[in-house]
């Protein structure tokens, strides 16, 4: 198979730290918050894969990655590109090593699409054999949503079952996902998926003027194991604008070699440019079944909205509200199979389908900067801040599994673990609040003084909590940070977190009751998803009797 | 109560008049409130009805969403931005346009808005004024269209002597001359320009070096990596004539890093200077000198140099250096300020207006923002003409624009309904009027301060003032 590919070029002359000519911002810094800084450069070698579309900038001579750094390209039809996302991820993987140059080995396999995926997952396997995987594509469709079945899930289940560790980033669809049975409902004008609006229709608001929305379906009609089969099970997927303008994509789909107009993977796509907001109206989307028999009882179907606009900074609305948008289930293919899918804060960050213990770790740093002063943000460089993380402790215990990973989480976020850095800063806790706490099993609660700023609290046990400790802002801005950050994971009865609004504080305080808690809300926490990066001694007896 | 009916019917006229047409893609949504800020809604209603026939040209680059007259574009039908009958040209021989940016398109529905949102006009004209060649074609087209005012947002580091005259002030004056009123935008160059008066100074090898205010060298700071950079040299050897003569003083200009132990050139930029019509190789007949480089962060400054080679520059001359990069103003905590990661240290706060914001015949306007352009120029003019507060423009494409920039397009919108209501009413009116206001007066940045409910710095004349100045 690696006939096929070649290796494009090496990258770079030796180079030192002082030459590299972009590197993470505050990197120190960042090793330190993870509790990096025990282990100075690497012991081992490890090699680390980064699979991705966007190498844009590495040219020969860049010096942006180590020296000895390869790219494989398996792309169907090569082509240059200007996206320097992936390049990004894994200089961030080598910033997390403390820019080590021995004993590192940095592979980037570009891609350009699923059948190129498949490819590069044969030469992990079977030539490159890498240590670990770091990649951040999440796709709509390409899976049922299942993690097992499909060629994309069944590929990365196959990597990770030879050994190979595979970190994936979660996506950032959170709420704007909507998972619905395909239950056929017939109306004279067609056989519909029944859908929550009037029976046939799913609806969002477009809140932004001149928007670029994507709406994207799929259904689970593909098969097992590695090849793509087609279906001939078909939707048509039309948006119907609130001035009544109908849009639709009609692509067929059948099995065997597809022809124009015909696709063979299940899915349906629209990007409607210029879109206008309508007076914050409804859009309405619809499913019309045009082919195939679909079964009610196991058929599923996913819509995936997404928008070029952003939100409003002054007031927080947001650019698109999905109103039949499902509560979880929101990770894409890729993000479910059996690699460990990283998540962040954000109520963007995708959350995982009820009980599937996805995404498995929860990441609370999010915002990388590098030094020309670009930043980035979202799910993949979370991903990518692990996947260094995981190079460090791969080179200090070669017997590191995936497995041993999970098992160093935690159920506080990294803020509370980093030790020294937000605790000069103590608020009394007001004994009202204790009073209440008492006899609940709460792991920690987070208010918000009016200035702003965020206090949290570790209350276990409640008899020694000191006081609330000061977090650094740069964790968490504002009380709606503190619930999307709290609302994580299924409801586990003795382990979540209580926002508290300071008005009520200060009215109940003085009283020593608890009555005028007006804003008091009982939240679920994240149960073990943050990470904490083992001591030395903890990483060294990892995997010593295997 | 003849007189509340009046004032309630006059209040209902005037709510209605800042509603973007329901056809519209994406419009300006704080028009009412910018035209109550400027005091416009008195020139709304003297315009009514009239305003529409109003030809304004806009001179600008970023056009995105804009259908080009020559060539169309399908994917475009059905999205509007501006009244119908609005016209773009984008291409002429010179640059293309910026096609990343719609911040000229937006100034424009700014003045749409701010005038009332009729689907008539004002009448829009277009123009690809990136660089000097399509900034030719644009000032001729707009003259031949018969625009009544230009808004220009361009600016150019070299072609002009710093004082209003040189190649480029030469077709504003030609517009102008045409009666055309020309409102130009001061541009935001604080921290990137360094204008002095010329004089040189020997190294103890005998070269001759331009003198800075620290010696031989102009430090130039870089805070981020990948920092492409360009310095641009200029200075006043220009033909203040109608016809463009070229020049043959000669200056060189170099970039050094200091590496510890002594400079290291950078990158350099040694074209010949002659007044040859026809230059050769590596010869030029503009007074500039231009150096592209692409710059890593440093803690201590690099430095930029100027030779000279030959000529005679006796009597008085002025040069000026200006910084361009591709690395806008990022937010600082420490200083809780916007700070430029690519910037001059012995940059004036003053001094830095550009071409052609720097001739006589444009009314210049400027914002008491950070970073807008300020003068005087070389010959000691004041500028701008006009200062406005900073009033952002609000898009229902959640965008916001402002700067002097901004403020060019709220002056624009009023001399368009005031040409509507006095048709005869010329430049040199609206500087009278300017002279009068607390914003005309100043010719400085004024200390920052809390946002009012009305300007302080503008106030509109009346339908009895506004007469007075057309006559």
């Amino acid at each position: 198979m690696m006939g096929r590919f070649f290796v494009l070029m090496l990258v770079s002359a030796l180079c030192q730290a002082d030459d590299i000519p972009i590197k993470v911002q505050g990197i120190e810094e960042l090793r330190e918050y993870f509790q990096l800084k025990a282990y100075q450069g690497l012991r081992n070698p490890v090699k680390v894969m980064v699979l991705g579309s966007g190498f844009g900038g590495v040219e020969a001579g860049t010096k942006l990655l180590p020296q000895n750094t390869e790219i494989i390209d398996f792309s169907k039809a090569p082509r240059a590109t200007n996206d320097p996302h992936d390049l990004q991820m894994a200089q961030i993987v080598w910033g997390m090593t403390g820019y080590a140059e021995e004993h590192l080995k940095i592979v980037l396999a570009q891609i350009d699409g699923v059948d190129a995926f498949g490819h590069a997952c044969q030469a992990i396997i079977k030539t490159i054999r890498p240590d670990i995987v770091v990649f951040s594509n999440v796709w709509h469709a390409f899976g049922n949503f299942d993690g097992v079945s499909g060629p994309v899930d069944s590929w990365i289940n196959e990597v990770t079952g030879h050994g190979i560790i595979w970190i994936n980033a979660a996506g950032n669809n959170g709420g704007l996902v909507s998972n619905q049975k395909i239950i056929p409902n017939d109306f004279p004008e067609g056989r519909f998926v029944e859908l929550p609006y009037q029976g046939k229709y799913l609806r969002f608001r477009n809140r932004v003027d001149d928007n670029t929305v994507t709406v994207s379906v799929a259904w689970n009609a593909y098969g097992s194991g590695f090849k793509w089969r087609g279906t001939e099970k078909s939707l048509k997927l039309s948006v119907i604008q609130p001035d009544g303008k109908e849009i639709a994509a009609e692509v067929k789909h059948v099995v065997g070699e597809p022809k124009a107009g015909e696709d063979i993977h299940p899915r349906q796509t629209l990007t409607l440019p210029h879109l206008k907001a309508f007076g914050g109206r409804d859009y309405l989307i619809s499913l019309q079944i045009i082919g195939g028999d679909f079964n009610p009882r196991t058929d599923t179907v996913r819509v995936t909205l997404a928008s070029s606009a952003s939100a409003d900074e002054s007031t927080s609305e947001q650019d698109i509200d999905f109103l039949d948008r499902t509560e979880d289930n929101e990770l894409g293919t890729a993000a479910v199979a059996s690699g460990i899918t990283v998540g962040d804060f954000s109520k963007h960050s995708a959350k995982g389908a009820p009980f599937s213990g996805k995404p498995e770790v929860l990441l609370d740093r999010r915002e990388i900067m590098f030094t020309n002063l670009r930043g980035a943000t979202g799910t993949s460089f979370s991903t990518a801040i692990l996947g260094g993380i995981a190079t460090v402790l791969k080179s200090h215990n070669q017997n590191l599994t995936q497995r041993d990973l999970l098992s160093f989480r935690s159920s506080v976020p990294g803020a509370v673990l980093a030790d020294g850095k937000w605790s000069q800063s103590k608020s009394e806790v007001p004994w009202s609040v204790k009073r209440f706490l008492l006899g609940r099993a709460i792991d920690y609660v987070v208010y918000t003084e009016p200035t702003g700023i965020p206090y949290l609290g570790l209350l276990s046990p409640l008899s020694k909590l000191p006081g609330f400790e000061r977090l650094p802002n740069e964790v968490k801005r504002s009380p709606d940070d503190y619930r999307t950050f709290l609302s994580w994971g299924p409801v586990n009865a003795r382990d979540f977190g209580v926002v508290v609004s300071y008005s009520g504080l200060k009215e109940a305080a003085p009283s020593g009751t608890l009555v005028e808690f007006g804003a008091l809300m009982a939240l679920p926490s994240s149960g073990a998803r943050y990470w904490r990066t083992p001591t030395e001694k903890e990483l060294s007896s990892v995997g010593a009797a295997r | 109560m003849k007189r509340v009916l009046i004032f309630l019917l006059c209040g209902a006229a005037l709510a209605a008049g800042w509603q973007a047409p329901e056809w519209v893609t994406s419009a300006l949504i704080n028009a009412e409130a910018l035209a109550k800020y400027f005091g416009y809604t008195a020139s709304k209603n003297l315009a009514e009805g009239r305003v529409e026939k109003t030809k304004i040209a806009i001179l600008g680059r970023g056009f995105s969403g804009l259908i080009e007259q020559s060539t169309g574009d399908k994917s475009l039908e059905g999205v509007w931005y501006l009244p119908k009958n609005s016209v773009f040209f984008g291409r002429f021989d010179g640059l293309s346009w910026d096609r990343t940016s719609d911040r000229s398109r937006k100034l424009a529905q700014l003045i749409w808005g701010v005038t009332g949102f009729s689907e008539e006009g004002p009448e829009f004209l277009l123009l690809n004024a990136r660089g000097a060649i399509n900034f030719r074609t644009s000032v001729n087209t707009a003259i031949e269209w018969g625009a009544q005012v230009i808004l220009c947002t361009e600016s150019f580091d070299f072609f002009g002597n710093m004082d209003g005259t040189g190649p480029i002030n030469q077709l504003v004056t030609k517009a102008t001359g045409r009666r055309i009123i020309w409102v130009q935008s001061a541009g935001e160059f604080d921290g990137l320009v360094y204008t002095g008066a010329l004089s040189f100074v020997e190294s103890p090898s005998q070269e001759t070096w331009v003198r800075f205010p620290q010696g031989y060298y102009l430090p130039l700071q870089v805070d981020a990596d990948e920092a492409e950079v360009q310095i641009t040299l200029n200075w006043d050897a220009y033909s203040p004539g109608e016809f463009f003569e070229g020049t043959d003083l000669d200056l060189d200009l170099q970039l050094y890093r200091w590496n510890g132990e002594k400079g290291e050139l950078v990158k350099e930029s040694c074209v010949r200077q002659t007044k040859n019509e026809d230059p050769g190789e590596n010869e030029s007949n503009l007074a500039t000198e231009k150096v592209s480089v692409t710059l890593k962060a440093q803690r201590d400054p690099y430095f930029i140099a100027v030779k000279k080679i030959r000529g005679d520059f006796g009597g008085n001359h002025n040069l000026r250096v200006t910084i361009a990069s591709n690395m806008p103003p990022v937010w600082d905590a420490s200083k809780q300020a916007s700070v430029r990661p690519v910037r001059l240290l012995e940059a004036g706060r003053k001094g830095n207006i550009q071409i052609p914001a720097d001739s006589p015949q444009v009314i210049t306007v400027s914002t008491d923002s950070q970073f807008a352009s300020f003068g005087p120029t070389s010959d000691g003019r004041r500028k701008p003409d006009i200062l406005f507060e900073n009033q952002a423009a609000r898009f229902s494409d959640r965008s916001t624009l402002d700067g002097p920039d901004v403020a060019a397009a709220h002056l624009t919108a009023w001399v368009a309904m005031a040409l509507a209501a006095e048709p005869n009413l010329t430049s040199d009116g609206i500087r009278k009027w300017l002279a009068r206001l607390p914003g005309g007066k100043l010719g400085q940045r004024p200390q920052p301060r809390e946002a009012g409910e009305s300007s302080l710095l503008w106030f509109t004349p009346t339908r009895d003032e506004l007469k007075a100045l057309a006559d």
